[in-house]
């Protein structure tokens, strides 16, 4: 692939690579910063890249979560820390979670956007970016583990314990406005 | 848990609602009557994947600029230079910067024969169009030209990327006011720009309107914006430029032939340049494949009449 193609082909998918180095860094500045150097590192390995399908977006999105992660991991050698506010939890969920299912006619979608805006927000940055690829880009589990480079396994647990976390939120936001739910635990 | 709802593994909700589940349990929660409720809770772990998807939508577009970064950072890159401008005058410098083509070496091996090839190449397509080169290979003294090339490119893609910047930069979307307002306002007395016809012989680019603009080295300038309908080929667009009173710049460029404008890393295309005498034209367009065709068409309109549209 020479520059041009390069260019044609990745230029395209900018605002979503940046919407996703936003999500993980939190900062427009670093996450300019990194959207540059994935596309600098991805330029320089160009001749590697063999379509698989989805197109050149996942391969993108995989440099750009090395490059976060590098630069992660560079600064806690340093003693710099990135926010990480989420609490500690297992990727594991817990055992014998009931589902929590909503009577969606009482829903007020407008109230559970802000809350889902603020407990995204709180996630710590493996959850935040499976649940973009997920839910923002629509990717599979298989498609999300290949960015991230861990067995699916991983990732099925990752997002199942990230929706469990949006889940209980919503309840307590249930509970503060008292809608009805359509079942129990 | 309710005695009377069987219970359904949350996982299990959560991959029927992905599309992740296989067809043997899907099989099995239909034969113990539970697909129906599974496919209930599965229902609001949808609507939930829709609400997630368009909260952490609300992220700012990429900065404009990031863009401009990011194209200068891959052609230095290519390029193996070290990020400063190429032969940009700065203020009043001692000499003005030369026109000269440049090759930016993306192919690495036998990067000679190929230039030369491609220079040969080039050469009998361009003679073959224009019935004489384009004047790159001449030098011809263009003050500024580094700044010139950098102000166009820069506004050919902020109205690219940017819907409400093509609205604020378009003033007339007529052409007929658009020709007489502009030219009013390039201060052209008797005279009326042209606007140039791209869509025939093969060319597929509509009006879309026109403005003033400010380039740079210039008194007066004009932008008109041309969009490509072919939709097989995809979206792109075309602005030509159309400057006067330039600081004793161009004087020196015959009429009617194209030259090749100086880039710098900040450039994110070629441009083009021609002048009628009196009014100086530049050309950007998202295709560089177009480049040659389009040049051609305004230069046989320039040629065929300097005072007014053809048709």
């Amino acid at each position: 692939m020479n520059r041009e193609q390069f260019e044609t082909l990745s230029l395209e998918h900018l605002d979503s690579l940046y919407r996703m180095a936003m999500h993980l860094s939190g900062h427009p500045d670093e996450a300019a910063d990194l959207v540059q150097e994935t596309y600098l590192k991805a330029l320089r390995v160009a001749d590697r890249y063999e379509e698989k399908g989805g197109g050149i977006r996942p391969w993108l999105f995989k440099i750009l979560h090395n490059v976060f992660y590098t630069r992660v991991a560079k600064a806690k050698r340093e003693s710099t820390t990135y926010d990480d506010l989420a609490p500690e939890a297992s990727d594991e969920p817990p055992p014998g979670e009931a589902n929590p299912a909503w009577d969606m006619a009482t829903l007020d979608w407008e109230q559970v956007d802000d809350r889902l805006h603020e407990a995204i927000g709180r996630l710590r940055p493996e959850y935040r970016s499976v649940l973009l690829l997920w839910g923002v880009e629509g990717m599979k589990y298989r498609e999300i583990a290949e960015i991230h480079d861990v067995p699916i396994g991983t990732i099925m647990s990752r997002l199942h314990r990230a929706r469990s976390i949006l889940a209980e939120e919503l309840a307590e936001l249930a509970e503060e406005y008292g809608w009805s739910r359509g079942s129990t635990d | 848990m309710s005695d009377n709802s069987p219970h359904i593994e949350p996982s299990t909700i959560r991959r029927l609602a992905d599309g992740e589940i296989s067809p043997q349990e899907r099989a099995e929660l239909e034969e113990s009557g539970r697909l129906q409720e599974a496919e209930r809770q599965a229902a609001f772990e949808r609507n939930l994947r829709e609400h997630v998807g368009r909260v952490m939508k609300r992220v700012p577009a990429a900065p404009a600029e990031l863009l401009d970064r990011i194209r200068s950072a891959i052609r230095a890159d290519a390029a193996g230079e070290t990020g400063e401008p190429i032969g940009r005058i700065d203020g009043a410098g001692p000499a003005p910067a030369t026109i000269q083509t440049r090759r930016r070496p993306f192919v690495k091996a036998n990067i000679f024969a190929v230039a030369a090839s491609l220079l040969l190449v080039a050469s009998a397509v361009l003679f073959g169009i224009f019935g004489r080169p384009i004047d790159g290979w001449f030098e011809t003294s263009v003050a500024g030209a580094a700044d010139i090339s950098e102000f166009v490119t820069s506004e050919h893609d902020r109205c690219v990327r940017n819907p409400q910047v093509l609205e604020d930069k378009i003033d007339f979307t007529d052409p007929d006011e658009a020709q007489a307002a502009l030219s009013a306002k390039l201060d052209l007395q008797d005279k009326l720009i042209t606007l140039f016809d791209l869509q025939s012989d093969g060319l597929d680019y509509e009006f879309v309107g026109g403005g003033t603009c400010g380039v740079v080295h210039c008194e007066d300038s004009a932008h008109l914006i041309y969009r490509r309908k072919d939709p097989d080929r995809g979206p792109a667009m075309a602005s030509v430029f159309i400057g006067h009173n330039f600081d004793q710049s161009f004087v020196r460029t015959e009429p009617g032939n194209w030259h090749e404008m100086e880039l710098t890393n900040r450039c994110t295309h070629k441009v083009f340049y021609s002048t009628d005498g009196s009014l100086v034209y530049m050309l950007v367009c998202c295709d560089s494949t177009d480049m040659e065709q389009l040049a051609r068409a305004i230069g046989e309109q320039l040629r065929l009449s300097c005072t007014g549209r053809t048709k």
